[in-house]
């Protein structure tokens, strides 16, 4: 079953960190990202009939990349409860490209129906199977959300929203940083909360 | 032991998809007392979560991702409180390239549950849903279940016995402070005199709060003298959203028994 697989893959293995194997908090790390501010990094990526879709092909529009597994059970909260394609079709309406990226081992077996049994609306869904664009974001979780400005700048990097439960319930009453990040954009206003910590699955990579 | 007085219910999983109902199913949760609880009384409850072979569960601060166990009272009479869940030590665990912390095997969290005097024993049970996130090597797994506590026949425990991974708050004799520097945290501790710091290798340090230091980086540990100890911490890359002022709490690990730390949160 596709979408097993494709869950199977995104859930990482799991083992115990040695002290001595962890960063030592002094040394600085040469990590890429993507964090507010910054100008977004560049990406060609295919999507699933094959068409590649650079980063530059959208200059000028207000681009959101949504790293995505639908096997994992927090994607599953907002996409079964249909809160996910809700702002899908609420953002393109008012002419934002809305990019969900598939990254790593996710990609393996990844196809067409698990996004149509998603119920997905996104403008299009593109496949990292390096793992480098993901890299280069530092998505970190299925959903990680990234909201890049007409300029190419990353304005708003995290969570979809504050509840870090997998309850579908919880979505109500959670803040909503797409959302406002997104408001704020199309306004033409700062986005307050521009950095957040995501929350769902690792991704693999 | 007394089987029937405390009962798990049917897990009650979040979700349901292929394959996770596997992993749910072998995540155990079982309920204990230290004693019956009577009026004016207040008794020790101890919270066993199991979760299934390579599988780990979250601490209060996860890290990187995950959330941690938790548990929801449902019907608490009038005159009856119970604490906030008290969390053993962690270990660092990796959950993929993520760093988390969390716990494997079975691991005892506990409360106190109080009754004032005027308290009368229900008919009916005390009832809570335990909920958690379970990941192993193949998939993460949110689950619940629902427990129950028989008000003068629990499932008991040996209090005496309890859990030596719990940490202890440390007395008033310990001083600590922490400061802004750059990137970093510096934690400093100074221990009441005839105490000693074992070496920095055996130390370790987690920070109930999440947000504040970085999950990915080990602290450094620097002995200054024998009962004083500068910790310095890489600085999460989110907000903390504290405020100058507030408490922040860590459990610094190593010692016998290890010690919570609460300190005022400085402006950042």
């Amino acid at each position: 079953m596709k979408l097993v697989a494709g869950f199977t893959a995104l859930m990482t293995a799991t083992g115990t960190l040695q002290a001595d194997e962890a960063k030592p908090a002094a040394k600085e790390m040469s990590k890429m990202s993507a964090n507010p501010g910054e100008v977004a990094p560049a990406f060609t990526l295919k999507d699933l009939s094959g068409e590649e879709h650079s980063l530059s092909d959208f200059k000028g529009e207000t681009v959101v990349l949504e790293w995505v597994n639908y096997g994992c059970p927090f994607v599953k909260k907002h996409y079964g409860s249909g809160n996910m394609q809700k702002l899908q079709e609420t953002y393109k309406g008012q002419d934002v490209v809305w990019l969900s990226v598939v990254s790593g081992k996710t990609t393996e077996g990844f196809s067409q129906s698990s996004a149509d049994e998603a119920g997905s609306k996104a403008t299009a869904i593109l496949l990292d199977p390096t793992g480098e664009t993901g890299k280069d974001y530092d998505a970190k979780t299925t959903p990680h959300i990234f909201v890049i400005n007409t300029k190419g700048e990353v304005v708003y990097n995290g969570a979809i929203d504050s509840n870090s439960s997998a309850n579908p319930a919880d979505i109500e009453g959670a803040e909503k940083y797409v959302v406002e990040a997104l408001d704020a954009v199309l306004a033409g206003e700062e986005v307050k909360t521009a950095k957040t910590k995501p929350y769902g699955c690792s991704v693999k990579y | 032991m007394n089987r029937d007085s405390v009962q798990a219910l049917v897990g009650a999983g979040i979700l349901s998809v292929a394959g996770q109902s596997v992993a749910q199913e072998k995540t155990s949760v079982e309920l204990f007392a230290s004693s019956p609880i009577e009026a004016g009384q207040t008794v020790r409850l101890k919270l066993t979560v199991t979760p299934s072979a390579g599988a780990h569960v979250y601490y209060l601060n996860p890290g990187e991702m995950g959330f941690p166990v938790e548990v929801a009272w449902e019907n608490l009479p009038e005159g009856v409180s119970v604490s906030d869940l008290e969390f053993p030590v962690p270990h660092r665990v990796s959950t993929g390239d993520l760093s988390t912390y969390g716990y494997e095997g079975p691991t005892h969290f506990y409360a106190n549950l109080s009754a004032t005097q005027a308290f009368e024993v229900p008919a009916e049970p005390l009832r809570a849903t335990v909920s958690w996130l379970a990941c192993t090597d193949a998939q993460c797994v949110p689950g619940s279940q629902g427990v129950e506590f028989a008000w003068s026949a629990p499932q008991t425990f040996d209090e005496s016995e309890e859990d030596k991974g719990l940490p202890v708050a440390a007395g008033g004799d310990w001083e600590t402070s922490l400061a802004r520097e750059g990137e970093t945290w510096v934690l400093t501790v100074k221990a009441p005199a005839g105490f000693e710091f074992p070496a920095p290798k055996s130390l370790d340090l987690f920070c109930e709060d999440s947000n504040i230091e970085d999950p990915t980086r080990k602290p450094e540990f620097e002995r200054q003298d024998e009962r004083t100890l500068r910790v310095v911490l890489a600085a999460s890359e989110y907000p903390s959203g504290k405020k100058a002022g507030e408490e922040v709490t860590f459990v610094l690990a190593g010692l016998s028994p290890a010690r919570k730390l609460k300190c005022a949160f400085p402006s950042e």
